[in-house]
């Protein structure tokens, strides 16, 4: 393993994802799945941007979406750190498990 | 806005129509308002104006003055709009009367193609010497009803009216009444203007709900509730006929316009198959049958009097019963001689029919009901023969002296505080004279005395009913008949006066019976003289120089002349007049005179009498007919849905699962539904690791498939 | 060994032992201060890649924006009891198993993606200019939609975030 592939970077790309998915389903904290949603879409910016490396029709199309999705998720966290600001003010915690008015 | 209703003079007529629309939606509005402010009237202080500033609880009085006040400036339009249109129509040439007095607008265009234009549905407006007058004849007409029902309503001012027949106590409806009474001017004025059918469906359909309204107003009392309802059912059968005239007629002209229709059917003749173009008028005159009360959707009209008397006299009488004749008129090229004929017949049995049930009803109201019934018939008659000028004048005659003699019933049964029995009645010329002048005025106009409207059209329609039957013997019945029933009519109508106004009170209301207000005697006044007047012309003892037939050859379709027979001696004039004065004789050797005892009569020919009494028994009929299979097929359909549960059982089994019964396989898909979900509700925890838990799981179910799929295999 | 290879490992150990921090950690403010350190790792390896417009936007917008923004929201509602909450060991079991089976499936198709892109190609990536060219020309849409995008979440978010009065309050 003299040179450096794409295989290495999807690796790391999946870990990164089922990072941000334990986190999601093992936080109970508001922010703390958040945090797992970063993790999972850093996990995809990865797989764009080595791809836009390694395969030349995408060297350009890779980079565009890797930064589309920088934006957005910095709109999502705007967002969602809103929601949750409002969240703790309704109800004076960050604890998801409190937020079941809505279950069946 | 002034230049743009003085752009053309036909805009006169618009704006004409459009008053009683605008009162409508300013009644409507501000009785919205009152009742949503009405329960925070303690409670917010703008609320609590609004509803006081609208009348409060006591039913609103300037409403009723706003909605007559538009009216008469409808009416005052129309009769401005009459002159000039008749000065226009004698100085300029078709063409530009045309220009003048019909505008048309596209209001919704269908099927718009590269290759093709739309076909647009018009809204328009076309004025002639038909729609001037008529137009002329409703405004007024609704104006002096609208004055007489000031008078007439006046109970219903109070804040709480006791309905004496119901039962029951509830709050005036003073406003409502001219709110509905406004919303069919405008409607009954737009079908005269429109200049194409589809504008006159709607108006149409409009005018028969503001009927059910009107016939339902007293709706604490059941029979008014039913009979609104049976007007109304009885209209859409009709309307089925209607709408069923119209798609033909749409799909083989591409147009609703009148002008358009008529000018294809008489440079190319039908485009359609002879049965289809049959089908269509036969349609179209369902259409009319049921609107207008012919044979065999008559029954509604009778039971339609349950509304107040001045909605009997406007529109069960004067206008929209005569809508039907207007649009067989008016469509008149429509009809192949089949039809026409068809349509004669129909007037025919329907006049004789009408006459004689009118002979023995003792209802005051239900006689004049009856003999609308029996007047629309000879219009129709007279229109299926050729004699469209006869029809629609004695449609335009008629509108006056009936609408007086329901006014005077009104005057008559208001004074004698709602006693509506002739036989209950008697003597009442001193006590209400000019009712009873007035009325007399009505009588003798309907029974055709010479000199009075009701002459001039009645001999038209006789002479032209003579000539189309010496041209064609077959069809001499069509000449017998009305001949008969104009005798009859003479009777009845005034067997109707002398028992209501001579001899002695028969009954205390009769006894304590008082003349009526101003607001309600000055419309009789006035509405007796048209009654006399209207169809005059000179020589004043020509029944042929009556300038307002005259004035109705010039809107005449081309396919309605040839019928009509100048008529040398005229014999039929001659003939009517003494079936009418042996009428009247009987009536006074009857009822004046008791020579001869009604009872002896009704005891002699007890059999006819009953027939008579019960209307032919077309109620009994129709029943039997119709509505008693339709409750038994209901019956029937309820028996297979519940597989014949008894009553007390019925509730549960409306609960159970039965897949061997219609209910029962509907439950299972219910109750089953409601099952499920009951059960899958559980899964909705509200904890966002589950939801995320069964998304991973799927997840991994997607990258299972996608691996096996594409790297395994 | 290339240097890319040596580099790539250690900056890729670094991101996965920060990121597992990121899931174990018990305090919260400890989990946010590791996803810092994983943003950062990222961007470094887009500088590997030769991708540095990208990694100079995931520095500033990232680490610069949406971490101070975390931050700021930790802080906000940061009260002791908050800090720690747990879940049970169950549903850390559940979680687990089913992350690592989807890791190994994802590994499996990682291997068969990778196959025959052992280097890199020889020209360089593009840099800022042409993206600064796609974005206003081919990809304008997209461009577009997330700038009215993002002024929607400005507004939204202010709209969400701001002092209301509590319920139970003094209203009209």
């Amino acid at each position: 393993m003299t040179e450096l592939g794409l295989t290495p970077y999807l690796c790391l790309g999946a870990f990164l994802f089922c990072c941000g998915l334990l986190c999601i389903a093992t936080k109970r904290n508001a922010i703390g799945i958040l945090m797992g949603v970063e993790l999972v879409l850093n996990a995809a910016n990865v797989n764009f941007v080595a791809c836009a490396r390694y395969v030349p029709q995408f060297a350009l199309e890779g980079q565009v979406f890797a930064l589309l999705v920088i934006v957005l998720a910095a709109g999502e966290a705007a967002v969602a750190l809103a929601i949750i600001l409002n969240f703790y003010n309704n109800h004076s915690t960050v604890d998801v498990d409190k937020a079941d008015e809505l279950k069946g | 806005m002034l230049s743009w209703l003085l752009a053309t003079p036909g805009r006169l007529y618009v704006v004409a129509t459009l008053l009683p629309l605008a009162v409508f939606a300013l009644l409507l509005i501000g009785g919205g308002v009152r009742a949503v402010c009405r329960p925070y009237r303690e409670t917010h202080g703008f609320a609590r104006f609004c509803y006081f500033f609208l009348g409060g609880h006591k039913p609103l009085k300037s409403g009723a003055y706003l909605a007559t006040a538009g009216i008469a400036a409808s009416a005052v339009l129309a009769v401005i709009g009459l002159v000039r249109f008749l000065d226009d129509s004698h100085a300029l040439s078709p063409i530009e009367v045309e220009h003048r007095w019909a505008e048309r607008t596209s209001w919704a265009e269908v099927g718009a193609t590269e290759s093709g234009p739309a076909i647009a549905l018009d809204l328009g407006y076309r004025i002639d010497h038909l729609t001037a007058l008529l137009f002329a004849m409703v405004a007024c007409v609704s104006t002096m009803i609208f004055v007489f029902s000031l008078g007439y309503m006046h109970d219903e001012m109070e804040e709480t009216h006791e309905d004496h027949e119901a039962h029951v106590k509830r709050p005036g409806r003073y406003g409502r009444f001219f709110l509905f009474l406004s919303l069919f001017c405008f409607s009954m004025l737009n079908l005269l203007i429109a200049d194409n059918l589809f504008q006159v469906f709607i108006s149409w359909e409009l005018v028969g709900v503001c009927s059910f309204f009107l016939i339902g107003f007293y709706h604490e009392r059941r029979s008014a509730g039913l009979a609104a309802n049976k007007a109304f059912i009885v209209n859409r059968i009709g309307d089925a006929g209607f709408m069923i005239g119209l798609a033909i007629i749409w799909t083989y002209f591409g147009t609703f316009n009148f002008q358009e229709i008529f000018t294809k059917l008489a440079s190319d003749g039908p485009p359609m198959p002879a049965y289809l173009f049959a089908i269509a008028g036969i349609g179209v005159f369902l259409g009319c049958v049921g609107k207008s009360a012919q044979f065999p959707l008559h029954t509604w009209l009778p039971d339609a009097m349950e509304g107040p008397t001045p909605v009997s006299a406007l529109i069960h009488a004067a206008t929209m019963v005569a809508a039907g004749v207007y649009l067989v008129g008016r469509c008149y090229p429509l009809f192949s001689p089949d039809v026409r004929l068809l349509i004669a017949y129909t007037g025919m049995i329907t006049l004789f029919l009408g006459a004689t049930i009118a002979l023995v009803q003792t209802d005051i109201k239900r006689v004049l009901a009856y003999s609308t019934v029996s007047q629309l018939g000879f219009m129709m008659l007279a229109l299926g023969i050729g004699g469209w000028v006869a029809g629609l004048m004695h449609l335009l005659t008629h509108a006056f002296f009936k609408a007086l003699l329901f006014l005077g019933s009104g005057s008559v049964i208001l004074g004698c505080h709602h006693e509506q029995d002739l036989r209950k009645m008697g003597g009442l010329r001193r006590k209400m004279p000019i009712t009873a002048f007035t009325m007399l005025v009505g009588v003798l106009a309907i029974a055709g005395t010479p000199f009075f409207s009701g002459w001039y059209s009645k001999d038209l329609i006789l002479s032209n009913a003579m000539g189309f039957a010496l041209h064609d013997n077959q069809h001499m019945a069509l000449f017998i008949v009305p001949l008969f029933t104009a005798g009859l009519t003479a009777f009845y109508m005034f067997r109707l006066w002398f028992l209501a106004f001579t001899g002695q009170p028969r009954d205390h209301a009769s006894e304590h019976a008082h003349e009526s207000p101003l607001t309600m005697i000055v419309p009789l006044m006035i509405l007796a003289v048209p009654s006399i007047i209207v169809a005059w012309g000179w020589p004043l003892w020509d029944p042929h120089s009556s300038s307002l037939a005259h004035l109705l050859e010039h809107a005449k379709p081309g396919m309605a002349n040839g019928l009509d027979r100048e008529d040398e001696t005229h014999l039929a004039g001659w003939l009517a007049l003494a079936a009418a004065a042996l009428g009247v004789t009987t009536a006074v050797f009857i009822y004046v005179l008791k020579k001869v005892d009604p009872a002896s009569i009704q005891a002699k020919a007890g059999a006819l009498y009953g027939f008579l009494k019960e209307k032919w028994y077309f109620d009994e009929v129709y029943d039997a007919m119709f509505v008693r299979p339709t409750i038994a097929l209901g019956f029937c359909s309820a028996r297979f849905d519940k597989k014949s549960t008894p009553a007390a059982q019925a509730e549960v089994a409306d609960r159970t699962m039965n897949v061997t019964s219609l209910d029962g396989v509907l439950n299972v898909l219910g109750l089953g539904t409601l099952a499920i979900g009951g059960k899958l509700r559980v899964t909705q925890s509200g904890y966002i690791r589950r939801y995320v838990t069964v998304l991973m799981v799927a997840t991994l179910a997607f990258v299972a498939v996608f691996v096996a799929v594409y790297f395994v295999g | 060994m290339s240097l890319d290879v040596v580099l790539f490992t250690a900056i890729a150990s670094a991101i996965a032992f920060s990121a597992l921090a990121v899931v174990f950690s018990r305090n919260i403010v400890r989990s946010a201060l590791w996803l810092l350190f994983t943003l950062i790792g990222v961007s470094l390896l887009y500088f590997l890649l030769g991708a540095e417009f990208v990694g100079a936007t995931q520095l500033i917008v990232y680490v610069g924006g949406t971490m101070v923004l975390v931050v700021f929201g930790v802080m906000l509602t940061a009260q002791q009891q908050f800090l720690k909450i747990r879940i049970r060991p169950q549903e850390w079991l559940v979680a687990g198993i089913l992350a690592s089976a989807l890791f190994v499936l994802l590994v499996t198709t990682s291997f068969h993606l990778g196959e025959g892109k052992n280097s890199p190609p020889a020209e360089p990536m593009p840099g800022s200019g042409p993206l600064g060219v796609g974005f206003l020309t081919q990809y304008l849409l997209p461009f577009e939609i997330i700038s009215v995008h993002l002024l929607v979440v400005l507004i939204g978010a202010a709209y969400l975030a701001r002092a209301k009065r509590r319920p139970g309050g003094n209203r009209d």
